[in-house]
């Protein structure tokens, strides 16, 4: 009788401590429930909503705003498919992951009446392929992709502009910085050893990895945000980077150049997007209409690596004084635009990079 | 002669050597964070700008303010789990677990760092603050049970008994005399946790799924995108720190068994 | 209400269980289970679709590819050759310290050498940039000295992260020989001499054998983590060389394949664990004699 008593009153402890833990640990869910009833959660990339613009904004609606963070769209799109987007009412998701989010129906209409903003846009980032009437999607920011180079190594000629430049060895004096992501890496070699990215078989693929072996021997550095500073310090002479990354120094120092391979280039724009089960969707269109006002446009332009989808940018341009080829970067033909959209499964990118990584 | 010299006292060169080695880049950093230009890479002139900016950048506070909350939790979770389970399993059978927390440390810190984030998945645990804390309480449960054990293993149990024999209950016992005399084991203890955990970011990596920054998660996603010597102020500020709490730890430490 | 006070007698007799419970649950939920956790995810097909997808031995076949042998042996490598480095430049400074150094300067020394240890990880590996870059320390020193005509290239290189983990790592080598060291009777070294051993004799038959604990604590104290790194070969390595450190970061956080990663994670956790048990036991079996004169 004894000995039973004691087994149970243990298990009892033990059950006491594992509630204990248990509460510990789903607190923060719980607390949510507390805040403000007027709350929006927005999934979002680092530095292109700035804190001080959504205080402003917290300030003049009322409307409590909660950042979080993704870094990637795999991420993005993987932490949708398992939650079917419960828990956030906007997030920012590129070009192509905009077509899987359509597609496994994901996202939700916008309403267009309540959204001021549609006449600053520029419309030649509207109706592009992944929502060609943007009925779920608005862009936010756009990037063009391109080639940095300090032309003190290359003497008199000038490179060439075209793909050549990073992965043919003739072309390249020094080293190079190479993007960091799989999936651009590989389409950008397929661009340059295909002349286009789509269609892209085993024995495509099987001799872009080849390609981005061999270059590996030239690459300083895998990155792309820390090409800027690469340049600066001569650590390598040529980088694929975006234009957003490279405009300051390109004022600062003139011995930096950049280029857009003739040929065709990459662009990426990201938007803003509803998920299919937020109720919120007035307070996010007050969040989209502050958002896009002009002074908060240019204070992250100024502020971060940002480049608005609106017709603003140009003037933006011109008052900063931005470099020609910057400019003429955003002004290229959108027949030359490729995007990083592809058939191919995630892992088949992954397991090529990883493999040209082990090396 | 010279080989002479050389031969007697070619250790006191040697450890200056390591030492200078140590020291440099270190020396670089603190000297480029009063470096005027927004490079860090080219001295042009000695300006304290950056330590400025860092005072009045509300981001870097909160992220510090973040980062010492956690510690502080992490450290005070340790030494409460510690303590509890070092003086109540003094007597039972259940003291030959404690050499189990050596475990915590024996392992690679991304393999913990990957099994919590794999677990409060699983669990659909909210990641943010309270699964950051539960990561840097288990390393500091691998340090704060072993040197909290020994620790009390040193007290003279004539001490204790002592005092029950002269009418002290148990709690009083632990409260007035054990805990002093653990006082040097406890303070190191503490600090060892509170460095671990502020310098740690291979958990807060994994396991805080970017809604909470902590101070290293803040030094590493600006290492990422932009050096800037504004870094570099901050690293030296970091050292301050870090010198007193070294300077804290050695002189109660020198008491303590620590490794 | 008889049963209820007996449950509350047991109760308040058995508290010191209640209170040793929260330490043991805590490491169960947040150490074993995860660790299980990683095991069981390994064998699963498809982790991050379906947590029933079925039990396979896949990604363990797939990890004896090549290209995977080569990352875990080249992580491996480092932590091995940063062990030995640190072990040939730690043991001196901790000989010194320990035995040749007076109270004061070994108080100074002391307070200099954990200062890096307790400083953030990543601010170390940020310092190093500047030092390694074309217009780095190195580069400007060598270059005024005119030893080199152009600047030596050192930045994103194995190089550069071998030096950069042996910088990190070698506080934690001196440390632990340092305090055995520390603790080592006077008299037997001073026997030793009386029986006519030289100080090269003495060290090897006496003192180093009696240390040989603390070299083993610091060898592991550096083997492990340095086996896991992934933060140093992100920077210094410029992203290039993937180590098993940056394989499982990949895995969980780029790819999300979560299989594949707990699969890498099982294993390099697995290797690390024969390697430290087989140190341990060695060592113990080579050395049996001291802890019997002991």
């Amino acid at each position: 009788m004894c000995m039973r008593y004691v087994y149970f009153i243990r298990t009892g402890m033990i059950f006491f401590w594992l509630c204990a833990l248990f509460f510990f640990l789903f607190f923060p869910s719980i607390s949510i429930f507390w805040h403000a009833p007027q709350t929006i959660n927005i999934m979002t990339w680092a530095g292109i909503i700035d804190p001080i613009v959504i205080k402003q904004f917290e300030k003049e609606t009322g409307i409590h705003v909660n950042l979080s963070y993704f870094s990637s769209n795999e991420e993005l799109y993987a932490r949708f498919k398992a939650t079917e987007g419960k828990g956030h009412d906007l997030i920012v998701p590129s070009d192509y992951t905009v077509e899987l989010l359509i597609q496994d129906d994901l996202l939700k209409p916008l309403d267009k009446t309540k959204l001021t903003m549609w006449d600053q846009l520029d419309s030649r980032l509207l109706g592009l392929f992944y929502d060609v009437e943007n009925r779920y999607s608005i862009p936010y920011y756009w990037t063009v992709y391109g080639i940095g180079y300090n032309k003190r190594y290359f003497g008199l000629t000038q490179p060439l502009a075209n793909w050549n430049l990073i992965f043919d060895q003739a072309s390249m004096p020094n080293r190079l910085a190479m993007s960091d992501a799989a999936r651009e890496a590989i389409l950008m070699g397929a661009l340059y050893l295909f002349e286009k990215t789509s269609k892209l078989d085993e024995k495509k693929l099987e001799k872009v990895k080849q390609l981005l072996l061999q270059q590996k021997k030239w690459v300083g550095a895998y990155t792309e945000e820390l090409t800027d500073y690469l340049l600066i310090t001569s650590e390598v002479s040529v980088a694929v980077t975006q234009t957003p990354l490279v405009w300051r120094v390109l004022k600062q120092y003139h011995h930096l150049k950049f280029i857009v391979p003739q040929k065709g280039t990459f662009v990426v724009v990201d938007n803003f997007a509803i998920p299919k089960n937020s109720v919120k969707e007035d307070l996010v269109y007050k969040f989209i209409n502050f958002i896009y006002q002009p002074k908060n446009i240019r204070y992250h332009f100024e502020q971060h690596r940002f480049f608005p989808a609106t017709n603003d940018l140009f003037k933006l341009f011109k008052e900063y004084d931005v470099d020609d080829s910057i400019v003429k970067a955003h002004k290229i033909d959108r027949s030359k635009w490729n995007f990083f959209k592809s058939n191919i499964a995630a892992g088949v990118f992954e397991d090529i990079w990883v493999e040209v990584k082990s090396k | 002669m010279v080989k002479e010299y050389l031969g007697r006292y070619w250790l006191i060169f040697f450890v200056a050597a390591v030492y200078l080695f140590l020291y440099i880049p270190i020396a670089v950093l603190i000297t480029f964070s009063f470096n005027s230009f927004l490079y860090p890479f080219q001295w042009v002139s000695f300006s304290t700008k950056w330590y400025w900016e860092l005072w009045h950048s509300s981001e870097i506070w909160e992220v510090t303010q973040n980062s010492i909350i956690v510690a502080v939790s992490a450290v005070i979770l340790s030494l409460l789990l510690g303590l509890s389970f070092v003086f109540y399993s003094a007597r039972s059978r259940l003291r030959f677990v404690a050499p189990f927390f050596y475990a915590n440390l024996a392992i690679p810190e991304i393999v913990l760092a990957v099994g919590l984030l794999s677990f409060f998945n699983f669990f659909s645990v909210p990641l943010g603050f309270t699964t950051l804390i539960a990561g840097h309480t288990i390393i500091g449960l691998g340090y704060s049970i072993p040197i909290l054990q020994s620790s009390f293993a040193e007290i003279d149990y004539s001490i204790i008994e002592s005092s029950l024999d002269l009418g002290a209950t148990i709690h009083q016992t632990f409260f007035l005399i054990i805990i002093p005399m653990m006082a040097p084991a406890i303070i190191a203890c503490s600090l060892l946790v509170f460095t671990l955990s502020l310098d740690d970011f291979i958990i807060a990596f994994f396991c805080t799924g970017e809604t909470a920054q902590t101070l290293s998660l803040y030094i590493l996603s600006t290492i990422r995108t932009g050096i800037t010597p504004t870094i570099n102020a901050l690293s030296s500020c970091m050292l301050l720190l870090s010198s007193l709490l070294v300077v804290i730890f050695c002189s109660f430490g020198s008491r303590v068994r620590v490794l | 209400m008889n049963i209820f006070k007996q449950c509350k007698q047991y109760f308040f007799e058995d508290l010191p269980f209640f209170f040793s419970m929260p330490a043991i649950v805590w490491e169960v939920i947040f150490f074993c289970i995860p660790i299980i956790c990683i095991v069981g995810i390994s064998f699963i097909k498809n982790w991050d679709v379906s947590a029933f997808s079925g039990i396979t031995l896949f990604h363990y076949i797939k990890l004896f590819q090549p290209i995977y042998l080569k990352i875990i042996v080249r992580s491996f490598l480092l932590a091995i050759w940063t062990s030995f480095l640190c072990l040939m430049f730690g043991y001196p400074l901790a000989y010194y310290l320990a035995c040749k150094a007076s109270q004061s300067i070994r108080n100074i020394l002391l307070f200099f050498l954990i200062l890096p240890l307790w400083t953030n990880f990543l601010t170390l590996i940020y310092a190093w940039y500047f030092v390694l870059e074309k217009h780095g320390l190195i580069n400007d020193i060598l270059l005024s000295l005119g030893l080199i005509s152009a600047p030596l290239v050192m930045l994103h290189s194995l190089f550069a992260i071998s030096i950069v983990t042996f910088y990190c790592y070698l506080p934690f080598m001196i440390l632990p020989i340092y305090v055995i060291l520390e603790k080592l009777d006077r008299t037997l070294v001073d026997a030793s001499q009386d029986l006519g051993a030289n100080m090269r004799q003495t060290f090897l038959r006496i003192i180093f054998p009696l240390s040989i604990p603390g070299v083993l604590t610091g060898f592991l104290l550096v083997f492990v983590p340095a086996f896991g790194e992934f933060a140093i070969p992100l920077f210094i390595g410029g992203d290039k060389y993937m180590f098993t450190g940056s394989l499982i970061e990949h895995y969980f956080l780029i790819a999300r394949n979560s299989s594949m990663g707990a699969a890498v994670t099982s294993l390099s956790c697995l290797l690390v664990l024969v390697v430290t048990l087989f140190l341990r036991w060695s060592i113990k079996k080579k050395f049996s004699y001291i802890e019997g004169r002991k």
